[in-house]
């Protein structure tokens, strides 16, 4: 997928508000490396309706990154995973590593 | 409108307070990352608007709806679309916002919100306006380190005594340490009047007036000459 995160969402929303784009950026970082986790480990231990509802929680970080093509991805692997279908987990896996990438590079 | 914020994402509680401060007509009044914790506060406290999210741990936003006896307004959030149709089978519901939400559209769906209440219900300002009203039917007084209610409608006398006052009711007497001047304060002016420097009088309550003094149950007070015009334009004279 040849989506890269960005923080026009960020930037819209935050209407040139900087202590306001700091916050909502601390939060990303604190927030979704914690999320990611507890999806991995659902989907390791097979709790695919738990790995469903990380996933739909991680659609709203996607789409505050501005990934839409990912946006719909993720939803149709969250539909999957509630079917025990996990076919879509290694392109799913590359948009999360994406965004870790993404806000590791954020000083 | 006061609100509060209900989700377990960290990020959209922020966006969502975000929107509310800017949005004049809104005051946040608490957020929640957890279900539960909102439930024990809305047992305790009123609001006019939850902003819910759908998707949450241990209660998802539906649930949480089910547990409230008299649901305020609720506006959910959700990242999720196909809860639309069950959304608006509960009258509480004014509107569904899909994350990202732009501000735009928040400001949209708390203008639906102020629409509503402005046609159908009171909001809790109104309401605290009736109970204020409701507690000026009553004083409070202190006698012995207890606070002692008194309905204001059954005094009709109020005597200064040195550093007390003596409240006189229809049924008991009260002797209080305070002042003519604070005590009328407290009163409505349509049903009070002080009419001599020591005394104020509950003017529905009087019997009869003669010369400079009133009867007021079994007391004769008197009339200060420049409290008798007041006096007189309150009566309805024939």
């Amino acid at each position: 997928m040849n989506e890269q995160p960005n923080f026009s969402y960020i930037n819209q929303l935050s209407g040139g508000d900087l202590a306001f784009e700091a916050k909502l950026i601390n939060i990303i970082k604190e927030e979704l490396p914690k999320e990611v986790e507890q999806y991995l480990w659902n989907l390791n231990h097979k709790k695919y309706q738990l790995a469903a509802n990380d996933v739909h929680k991680l659609k709203h970080k996607i789409s505050i990154f501005g990934l839409e093509l990912s946006y719909k991805l993720a939803n149709e692997y969250e539909n999957e995973l509630k079917a025990e279908n996990i076919s879509k987990k290694d392109e799913f896996l590359e948009i999360l590593n994406a965004m870790i990438n993404f806000i590791e590079e954020i000083k | 409108m006061n609100c509060i914020i209900i989700d377990d994402e960290a990020m959209a509680r922020a966006i969502v307070e975000q929107f509310t401060i800017e949005n004049k007509n809104l005051t946040l009044d608490a957020e929640f990352s957890d279900a539960i914790q909102a439930i024990k506060y809305l047992n305790q406290n009123q609001t006019d608007l939850i902003f819910l999210d759908i998707h949450m741990p241990t209660f998802n936003g539906f649930e949480l709806i089910q547990t409230l006896k008299n649901p305020p307004k609720i506006i959910l959030t959700t990242s999720d679309r196909n809860f639309a149709i069950e959304a608006f089978e509960y009258d509480c519901i004014v509107d569904y916002l899909v994350k990202p939400i732009s501000r735009e559209r928040f400001d949209k769906s708390v203008n639906k919100v102020l629409s509503i209440n402005k046609s159908t219900q009171p909001s809790l300002s109104s309401k605290n306006e009736e109970i204020n009203q409701e507690n000026e039917k009553f004083l409070y007084v202190n006698i012995d380190r207890r606070l002692i209610k008194i309905d204001i409608p059954t005094i009709y006398l109020i005597e200064a005594k040195g550093d007390y006052i003596l409240i006189k009711t229809t049924s008991k007497n009260y002797t209080v340490h305070s002042t003519l001047k604070k005590i009328e304060e407290k009163l409505p002016n349509d049903l009070f009047l002080k009419i001599h420097r020591s005394y104020i009088i509950n003017t529905k309550q009087i019997i009869d007036i003669e010369d400079n003094s009133v009867l007021i149950e079994k007391d004769v007070i008197p009339v200060s000459r420049s409290n008798r015009p007041e006096l007189m334009k309150r009566l309805n004279l024939l």
